[in-house]
C-alpha cells in the first residue's frame, strides 16, 4: 500500500461530503427557529449532501482506491445510485414525521447521513475490513433511530431486538471473515473465490465454516429465512418513515457485497453455494408470502413481504455464483430500485396515516375517497410489489425469473411465480380496503408537502421503470460491471 | 404516429386528460370519454375498411425497440383475426360507456378512467406481436377490471373480483414461465428476441413443447372459460356492473381464444395436435354442462354467464379441431357471441334498472307492457340461440362442419353429436327466459308501469342487433378477413413434423 496521496484522498470524497454534512446537521439542530422549518432545512441540506456525494462519485468511476479496498466499479455505482435515490426521497417523509423528530432534530439527520455514508462504503467495499466498517456505520445509527418512534415503548423493544441480533450478526461476520482470511490467505472479496479454488481444499472445514458464517451474517442482514425473526418486530416498532428507507437501502448495500462475493466464488467448480442460496431463497419466498397472508397489521404484512422479496433477491445471487455475475448485478440493481421505491411509498403513507401507531388493515378502509392521491400512490406501490405490469416491480421480477430460467433453475422460477400469486392475494386485499370499502369516519387530515414529494417521486419512478426500462437495463447489462483484479 | 398505435392508446390518453378535469364537470367527463371511445371506433372501422382481404399476413405493422438489450420491441400489427376482435372491442366499449351513463351513480370519473384504460389494454393485447408486450397488456388488463368490478359491482363483488384476479393470474404466471423458457430457447439458438415471427422459427423438442403448450393453454383456458376452469365466471358476471359484464363477456373471454390461436397453436403445433382430443372433450363438456346449468338458473345474469360458458365451448371446439372451417367458425363465433351476449347483458341491465331484480320469478307478461323491449329481447334471444339468418348460426355451423371431419379430434363424430345437443339446450333455456319474463299474464302490479325502451337504450342495442343480423346474412364481410389467417394457421399445423420421426 502506497503513501497517502491526493488521489487516494479523492477516493474518500463522497464519505467526506457526507461526514461533513452530518456534523453540520448536528449543529443545525441547535439553531433557533420554528421546529418545522428547522426540520425542512435539515432535510434539504441532507438531500443536497447525498446528491453531492453521488455526484462526487462520478469523478471516481472506474478507479480503485487504497489498493483495492474500495472499488468504484459500475456495480457499486448502480447500487449507490439506487440507495442514494431512496435516501433522498425518504428525507421529505422523515422531515414530516413529528414523532421521530420530537426531541432530536439535528441528531436524527446526522445519524441518517452517517448511515447513508456507511451504505456507500459497503457498496464499494472489496475487502473484509472496509465492509465491516461500512456495515457498522450503516447499522449502528439505524439501531438508535429505530427507537425514536412515537410509541417509545414498542420502538425501544424493536430497536433493542434489532441491535442485539444485529450485533450478533456482525460478530458472525467478523469471525467468519477472520477464519476465511486465515484459510485462504486473502481478505479481498474479489480474490476469495480464486483462492478457494486454488488452495481451499487444504483447509476445507475452516473455509466452509468461515464462508458459512459470512453468509449467515449476510442472510441475517437481508432478512432471509431462517434469520428473519427480527424483521416483523422492527418494521412494526420503528418509525415508518425510517423503515421507508431502511427496507430498500440496507438490502441494497448488503446485496452489493453479496454479488461481489458470489461473483468471486463463481471461480469454484462444484461449490455447494447454489444449493444453499437456493434453499434460502425458496424458504424465504414461501414463508414470507404465506406469513404475510395471515397478518392484520399492515406493517407486519409489509415486513413479511420484505422477507419474501429478499427471497426473490437471492435468486440472482445464485446465478452469480454460477458465473453470471454481471447479469445478476444488473438484475439486483433494478430490483432494489423497484422494490425500494415501492416500499418507500408504502411506508411513507403509513407514517402519514397512522394514528397513535395503529396500522391495522381496517384503519385504511375507504382511503381512496378521503385522499385519492395517497390511495393511488399506495395502489401503484402495492401493484408494483406484487409484480404486475406495467410497473417497475414487474420488470424487476421478470429479470430475476429470466436469470433463473437461463440457469435452468426451474424449481426456483416456479416457486417464485407461485409465491407471487400468493402475495397478490394480500396486496389485493389491501387495495380492496382502500378502494372498495367505505371509510369509517370522514376525518381528512390535510396533506403535507414533504410526504407528497416522496410519494409522487416513488410513483413516477415505478411507472417509468415499468414502461421504459430499456436505458437502465442496457447500462447495467454491461459485462464490465464488476471489478475484477 | 401511425394509425394502429393511435387506435391502441387513444383511450388511455383520453383517460389521462380526463383525470385533470374536476369532478363537477360531469357532462364534460362523459362527453370526453365517449369522444375518445368514438374516435377509437372510427379508427378501427377505418382499419377494417383498409384491410386487404384474402391476405394472411399482418398489416398495419409497427415496430419500435423497447428493451433492445433483451430483444423486446413494441411490435404491433393486425391480421384478420385480431382486426375483427379489435373492432368488436371498440364497438362494445363505446356502447358500454354510453349505457353506463345513467346507471353509475358514484365515483363516475374513476369509472370512466378505468374503463378507458381497460380499452387500451384490450386493444393492445389483440394487436401485440411481441410476446413480452402481449404479456404486459394481458396482465395490465387485470387491474382496471379488478377495480371496476370491486368498486362498482353488486353485493358479493369483492369475493367475485378477487377470485377473478387470482384465477386469471394463476394461469398467467404459468404462462410467464413458458414465455421465459421459449425466450431463452430462442436466445440460445438465434439471439435474444421476443417477436412472434422470430419465435415461430424455433423448432422445439416434443416434451418441452408439450408442457409449454399446456402452460399457455391453461392460462387461456381459464379465460375462455373452458370447463373445468370456468368457476370464476358466474360470480364475476353476476357481480360486475352492466358495462363490466358486457366487456367481460364480449371481449375478455375472447382473449382466451385469441391467445390460443395466436400463440399456443402456431408456436407448439405438434403439442396442439396431441392435445386436441382432450381439449375437444373438455369443450363439449363445457357446451353441454354450461347449457344444463343455464337451464336451472333463476338469476338472469347467472344464466347468461353459463350460456357464455356453453357458447365459448363451441369456440373452443372449433379451435381444437384444427380444421380450416372449424377455426374460421370459432373466430366468427367469438365475434357473434360478443355481439349477442353483449346485447343480452344490456337488456338484463335495462330490466334491472327498472325493478332492481334479475330473478326470473319476479317478472312475467312484460310483452304487453313494453313491446319494444320484448321485440328486441326476442331478436337477441334468437340470435344467441343460433337461428339461421343471424350471426350465431354461422359460427356454430362452421364449427360443426369443421369438427365432424377433423382427424385430430379422433372421436369427432361423438363430439359433434354431443355439441349439437348443446344447441338444443341453448334454445331451451333462452326461450324459457323469454317465456317467463315476457309472455303470459302480468304477475305483479309493479310490472305494469315499467317504461319501455328509452332512446339511449335503443341507441346502444340497435348496433348490436343490426350487426348480428347483417353478419348472419352477409358473413363474408368478416369471413373474407378471417379465413386467410386461419387457413394459413391450419397449414402451419399440418406441415409440422409429427413426433417420433
Amino acid at each position: 500500500m502506497g503513501p497517502l496521496t491526493l488521489d487516494s484522498l479523492l477516493g474518500l470524497l463522497p464519505y467526506g461530503v457526507l461526514g461533513a454534512a452530518s456534523l453540520v446537521a448536528l449543529f443545525m439542530g441547535a439553531l433557533r427557529g420554528a421546529p418545522q422549518s428547522k426540520r425542512n432545512l435539515s432535510a434539504i441540506l441532507s438531500a443536497g449532501a447525498v446528491i453531492g456525494a453521488l455526484v462526487s462519485l462520478l469523478v471516481l468511476s472506474g478507479s480503485s482506491v487504497f489498493s483495492g479496498l474500495l472499488v468504484y466499479d459500475r456495480l457499486g455505482f448502480g447500487f449507490a445510485l439506487g440507495i442514494g435515490a431512496l435516501l433522498v426521497f425518504a428525507l421529505p417523509g422523515i422531515a414530516a414525521d413529528g414523532g421521530l423528530l420530537r426531541d432530536h432534530v439535528g441528531g436524527v439527520f446526522s445519524l441518517l447521513l452517517l448511515s447513508g455514508c456507511g451504505a456507500l462504503i459497503v457498496v464499494f467495499s472489496n475487502h473484509i475490513l472496509t465492509f465491516f466498517v461500512g456495515v457498522e456505520l450503516l447499522s449502528i445509527p439505524l439501531y438508535v433511530l429505530s427507537s425514536l418512534a412515537t410509541s417509545r415503548r414498542i420502538a425501544s423493544e424493536a430497536a433493542y431486538k434489532y441491535f442485539l441480533l444485529g450485533a450478533v450478526g456482525s460478530a458472525f461476520f467478523i469471525y467468519g471473515a477472520a477464519l476465511t482470511w486465515g484459510a485462504l490467505g486473502t481478505a479481498y472479496f474479489s480474490e476469495m473465490g480464486p483462492a478457494w479454488a486454488d488452495h481451499g481444499s487444504a483447509q476445507p472445514l475452516l473455509v466452509a465454516i468461515g464462508v458459512g458464517l459470512m453468509l449467515a451474517s449476510l442472510a441475517f442482514k437481508l432478512g432471509l429465512v431462517p434469520f428473519h425473526m427480527w424483521v416483523p418486530d422492527l418494521y412494526q416498532g420503528a418509525p415508518a418513515s425510517l423503515v421507508a428507507w431502511m427496507s430498500g437501502g440496507v438490502k441494497g448495500a448488503i446485496l452489493a457485497t453479496a454479488v461481489r462475493l458470489f461473483d468471486s466464488f463463481s471461480a469454484l467448480e462444484n461449490s455447494p453455494l447454489p444449493i444453499v442460496v437456493g434453499a434460502l431463497a425458496i424458504s424465504s419466498m414461501v414463508w414470507g408470502s404465506f406469513a404475510a397472508l395471515a397478518q392484520k397489521n399492515v406493517k407486519r404484512m409489509l415486513a413479511y413481504s420484505s422477507v419474501a422479496h429478499a427471497g426473490y433477491m437471492s435468486i440472482p445471487l445464485l446465478s452469480a455464483s454460477e458465473g453470471s455475475g454481471a447479469e445478476a448485478g444488473g438484475a439486483l440493481i433494478v430490483y432494489v430500485l423497484a422494490y425500494g421505491m415501492a416500499s418507500l411509498a408504502a411506508f411513507v403513507v403509513l407514517s402519514v396515516e397512522e394514528v397513535d401507531g395503529r396500522t391495522s388493515l381496517a384503519d385504511f378502509s375507504g382511503l381512496a375517497r378521503k385522499k385519492p392521491f395517497v390511495a393511488f400512490v399506495l395502489a401503484v406501490a402495492l401493484f408494483s410489489l406484487a409484480g404486475m405490469p406495467p410497473l417497475g416491480g414487474f420488470i424487476a421480477k421478470f429479470n430475476v425469473l429470466m436469470l433463473a430460467i437461463r440457469g435452468s433453475h426451474y424449481l426456483l422460477a416456479i416457486v417464485g411465480v407461485l409465491t407471487s400469486l400468493v402475495s397478490l392475494a394480500y396486496y389485493l386485499n389491501f387495495i380492496v380496503q382502500l378502494y372498495m370499502r367505505e371509510p369509517e369516519d370522514v376525518r381528512g387530515t390535510k396533506g403535507e408537502v414533504g410526504p407528497a414529494i416522496a410519494l409522487a417521486a416513488s410513483s413516477i419512478v415505478t411507472i417509468v421503470l415499468g414502461l421504459l426500462p430499456g436505458i437502465m437495463l442496457a447500462y447495467f447489462q454491461n459485462s464490465a460491471l464488476i471489478f475484477r483484479p | 404516429m401511425s394509425t394502429l398505435t393511435l387506435t391502441i392508446f387513444a383511450p388511455l390518453w383520453g383517460a389521462i386528460l380526463i383525470a385533470f378535469i374536476p369532478r363537477r364537470f360531469d357532462r364534460v367527463i362523459w362527453g370526453g370519454a365517449v369522444a375518445a371511445a368514438a374516435y377509437t371506433l372510427g379508427q378501427t372501422l377505418w382499419l377494417f375498411g383498409q384491410f386487404a382481404t384474402e391476405n394472411a399476413s399482418f398489416q398495419f405493422v409497427e415496430i419500435a425497440p423497447w428493451i433492445p438489450s433483451f430483444g423486446i420491441s413494441y411490435y404491433v400489427g393486425l391480421d384478420g383475426i385480431s382486426l375483427t376482435l379489435v373492432c368488436l372491442t371498440a364497438l362494445l366499449s363505446i356502447i358500454s360507456l354510453a349505457a353506463s351513463f345513467g346507471s353509475i351513480k358514484e365515483r363516475r370519473k374513476e369509472f370512466v378512467i378505468l374503463f378507458l384504460a381497460l380499452e387500451t389494454a384490450m386493444i393492445g393485447t389483440f394487436a401485440s406481436l411481441d410476446i413480452f408486450l402481449f404479456y404486459v397488456f394481458w396482465e395490465a388488463m387485470l387491474i382496471p377490471m379488478y377495480l371496476l368490478i370491486g368498486m362498482f359491482g353488486g353485493p358479493r363483488r369483492i369475493y367475485a373480483t378477487v377470485k377473478f384476479v387470482l384465477f386469471t393470474m394463476a394461469g398467467s404466471v404459468l404462462m410467464l414461465i413458458a414465455i421465459l423458457t421459449l425466450y431463452s430457447l430462442h436466445a440460445a439458438k438465434f439471439g435474444p428476441s421476443a417477436a412472434l415471427p422470430d419465435l415461430l422459427r424455433l423448432e422445439i423438442p416434443p416434451i418441452t413443447q408439450l408442457w409449454m403448450f399446456i402452460a399457455f393453454f391453461v392460462a387461456f383456458a381459464i379465460k375462455i372459460p373452458l370447463f373445468p376452469f370456468h368457476t370464476w365466471l358466474p360470480d364475476a358476471h353476476v357481480e360486475a356492473p352492466t358495462a363490466g359484464s358486457v366487456i367481460l363477456a364480449g371481449v375478455l373471454l375472447k382473449m382466451g381464444g385469441y391467445g390460443w390461436i395466436r400463440f399456443a397453436i402456431p408456436l407448439f403445433p405438434e403439442a396442439a395436435k396431441v392435445c386436441a382430443p382432450a381439449i375437444g372433450v373438455l369443450a363439449v363438456v363445457g357446451i353441454v354442462y354450461g347449457a344444463y346449468l343455464a337451464l336451472s338458473q333463476e338469476d338472469m345474469k347467472k344464466l347468461i354467464a353459463y350460456s357464455s360458458v356453453s357458447h365459448m365451448g363451441f369456440v373452443a371446439l372449433g379451435l381444437a379441431s384444427l380444421s380450416p372451417l372449424g377455426m374460421a367458425g370459432a373466430v366468427f363465433g367469438m365475434i357473434s357471441h360478443g355481439l349477442t351476449t353483449g346485447a343480452l347483458f344490456l337488456l338484463v341491465g335495462a330490466l334491472y334498472e327498472r325493478r332492481h331484480t334479475r330473478m326470473l320469478e319476479d317478472w312475467g307478461g312484460l310483452a304487453a307492457v313494453c313491446p319494444r323491449l320484448a321485440a328486441v329481447f326476442l331478436v337477441v334471444t334468437l340470435a344467441s340461440v343460433g337461428i339461421p339468418g343471424m350471426s350465431g348460426f354461422i359460427g356454430e355451423f362452421l364449427v360443426l362442419c369443421g369438427t365432424f371431419p377433423s382427424s385430430y379430434l379422433r372421436i369427432s363424430g361423438w363430439l359433434s353429436g354431443a355439441a349439437v345437443t348443446g344447441v338444443i339446450l341453448g334454445a331451451a333455456y333462452m326461450l324459457l327466459v323469454f317465456q317467463r319474463v315476457f309472455l303470459g299474464a302480468v304477475k305483479f302490479e309493479e310490472n305494469k308501469r315499467i317504461p319501455d325502451l328509452r332512446p339511449i337504450e335503443v341507441a346502444t342495442l340497435l348496433p348490436l342487433v343490426l350487426l348480428s343480423l347483417w353478419l348472419g346474412l352477409q358473413a363474408n364481410i368478416v369471413l373474407s378477413r378471417i379465413q386467410p389467417a386461419t387457413a394459413a394457421l391450419v397449414e402451419r399445423v399440418e406441415e409440422a413434423r409429427p413426433w417420433g420421426r
